[in-house]
């Protein structure tokens, strides 16, 4: 497949997945749930219920209504936040940064973690490291993330005085977050450097390396490191959005002020127009992220292009 | 929660130097050792869950305010009558954790096999049929994993309202695309080898075969991802009932009781950290269960 095809089905398979996204969160918001119950109080007459209904089309079909909703939607318009008199998508769109930054902490805390500790289990097997990478992997996909968060709180925050507990502000108040969203991503990172590890040190040409006497830690790096690293990285990046319900739940624990945390708020509070527009960008972001991964990989690497 | 989570990962079994004879069954043994250990703590939980209204020491909706916010019974002011102390309003906090945990299994165990029965279904329907259900079935299924589960779980809870029912569907409803793209791959697996292609020229009827042939064949990992995703379940119901999103007060629950317990992590350190403890001692053992059942079930995904 040449690179070209690949761009091109990966963006079809973008376009109905954010249709998909679209759907779901247009049921969610018009369907099973009810904008009017949020907007207006509970004895309002029902006069007052019927304009209102029919001023925001309500009482149009549902496909017409859907319709109207993906077409504003493709022009940028969320709408209005119901707490807030300010554009849905402005309040989204000065999130976004915060959750990048936390994100990308949270990735490096991560790698700096797994990476080492996968190689190490991977290539001596059944070693003290393999074992701690068992450990961490077993007890990492276990912790509730939320709890670990507040026993880091309570502990390095309340007890110790080292960082501040919660809040944006300073790089002090990065630190906490970062650690915590790391714990979510390592023991997955881990397990996936390690099985790579294990894969690569199998193949033919490391043991070729071998035989020709070429420096075991040169076999490790340039033969067995760099051909691990591409597939991991892929397999990585299309698990983004899982790193987006990781930062889900940081955020709120930690009260990041960032786009996760801003969902969960208007979700709690009913704001469906700053709901609808953090998820449909949320899910964008994600979509845009799988879909470079998927191609620069495919670029980097022939062997994924059949 | 992830969902390369179920990338195998085998214990680590040094090879004991035993007699031929006896050393493979003790080889095996070893093997899932950590699943052994598991399900025996696994057990115990829903023992202690099941016989909570005769193990527990007081009642676990009613406290006095005299004895309200008591620390564990070994430290400084603690009470032998609350070993583990007393919440804001005066209730034990063991009695809650034993009762909480009740609920908690009860609505994992409930989601997982809601999710299970819908992923299979559908995930035999697009392996086996192919065509355009594959096609949307399997579309389905990538707009579902590439978007984060919590946030759509979040979404739903929200709008249907909190409550133990709806957090049983809405995990469910949620959670079944994991099933569909395994039991769809293999499916496909399935129906291309021999003794399905047999049965489907000697005329046997799709459903038969479907139930003779390909279920039975794939039980096995269902029932593997069905056993790690009871902890997945464990942890996000509690983070759902921690949000105010999930089990309503004063039904004691895990994740309600850390939701409760927040506000005095300033000065009462013991109160958030027990329901955790509940939380992940569960989880973990469920998952170390899972694990074991995945080596003694599904011998091909083992790690090497």
């Amino acid at each position: 497949m040449t690179v070209v095809s690949r761009i091109a089905r990966n963006l079809a398979r973008a376009l109905i997945v954010l249709f998909g996204i679209s759907l779901i969160t247009f049921v969610i918001s018009h369907v099973i749930g009810d904008p009017l119950g949020v907007l207006l109080p509970l004895d309002a007459p029902s006069s007052t219920r019927a304009v209102y209904r029919h001023e925001m089309g309500l009482d149009r079909p549902v496909g017409v209504q859907y319709l109207q909703f993906v077409a504003d939607i493709g022009r940028g318009r969320f709408g209005d936040s119901f707490l807030v008199k300010k554009p849905a998508l402005a309040l989204v769109a000065e999130r976004i940064p915060r959750t990048l930054l936390l994100a990308a902490a949270g990735m490096v805390v991560a790698v700096t973690v797994a990476f080492p500790l996968g190689i190490l289990a991977g290539y001596r097997r059944r070693s003290f490291a393999d074992s701690a990478s068992i450990v961490l992997a077993v007890a990492g996909a276990a912790i509730p993330i939320y709890w670990l968060g507040l026993m880091l709180q309570i502990l390095l925050g309340v007890r110790l005085h080292w960082l501040p507990p919660s809040g944006y502000g300073s790089w002090r108040h990065l630190i906490l977050p970062a650690f915590c969203l790391g714990a979510f991503l390592a023991p997955v990172t881990m397990r996936l450097v390690r099985s790579g590890m294990i894969e690569v040190l199998a193949q033919d040409y490391v043991r070729t390396a071998r035989a020709k006497g070429i420096a075991e830690r040169v076999v490790l790096t340039r033969h067995a490191c760099r051909n691990m690293l591409l597939p991991v990285v892929t397999v990585l990046g299309l698990q983004f959005g899982q790193l987006m319900g990781g930062a889900v739940i940081t955020e709120t624990v930690f009260s990041w002020p960032g786009v996760a945390s801003l969902v969960v708020q208007a979700i709690q509070s009913s704001d469906f127009p700053v709901t609808q527009a953090a998820v449909i960008i949320l899910a964008s972001i994600i979509l845009a992220v799988n879909l470079s991964v998927d191609t620069i990989a495919g670029m980097l690497d022939p062997r994924l292009r059949a | 929660m992830g969902r390369i989570d179920t990338v195998p990962i085998g214990p680590v079994a040094a090879a004991p130097r035993l007699r031929a004879g006896t050393g493979r069954a003790w080889r095996r043994i070893r093997r899932i050792r950590g699943g052994l250990a598991g399900a025996l703590v696994v057990l115990l939980i829903v023992g202690t869950s099941a016989l909570a209204p005769w193990l527990a020491p007081h009642n676990p909706y009613v406290g006095r305010v005299v004895d309200r916010l008591l620390p564990p019974a070994w430290m400084e002011g603690g009470d032998a009558a609350f070993l583990l102390g007393t919440d804001q309003i005066g209730r034990d906090v063991l009695s809650r954790l034993a009762y909480g945990g009740r609920v908690s299994l009860a609505i994992a165990v409930l989601a997982v096999l809601v999710a299970g029965t819908v992923g299979l279904a559908l995930g035999l329907l697009a392996g086996y049929s192919g065509g355009w259900a594959d096609w949307l079935i399997s579309a389905a299924v990538d707009v579902m994993l590439t978007f984060p589960f919590i946030l759509l779980a979040l979404a739903t809870i929200a709008v249907l309202g909190p409550s133990i029912r709806n957090v049983v569907i809405v995990l469910g409803v949620t959670g079944w695309p994991i099933y569909t793209r395994v039991v769809r791959s293999e499916a496909v697996r399935l129906r291309a080898l021999e003794f399905t292609v047999a049965a489907r020229a000697l005329g046997v009827a799709d459903l038969r075969i479907i139930l003779r042939h390909i279920l039975p064949n794939l039980l096995n990992a269902v029932v593997v991802i069905a056993s790690l995703d009871v902890a997945r379940f464990i942890i996000v119901e509690a983070f759902l009932s921690y949000l105010g999103l999930g089990v309503q007060p004063p039904t004691p629950s895990w994740g309600g009781m850390l939701g409760d317990f927040r506000p005095f992590m300033f000065d009462r350190w013991w109160l958030p950290t027990f329901p955790g403890i509940a939380i992940f001692v569960t989880a973990l053992a469920v998952n170390l269960m899972g694990d074991g059942l995945r080596d003694l079930l599904d011998p091909r995904s083992r790690a090497p």
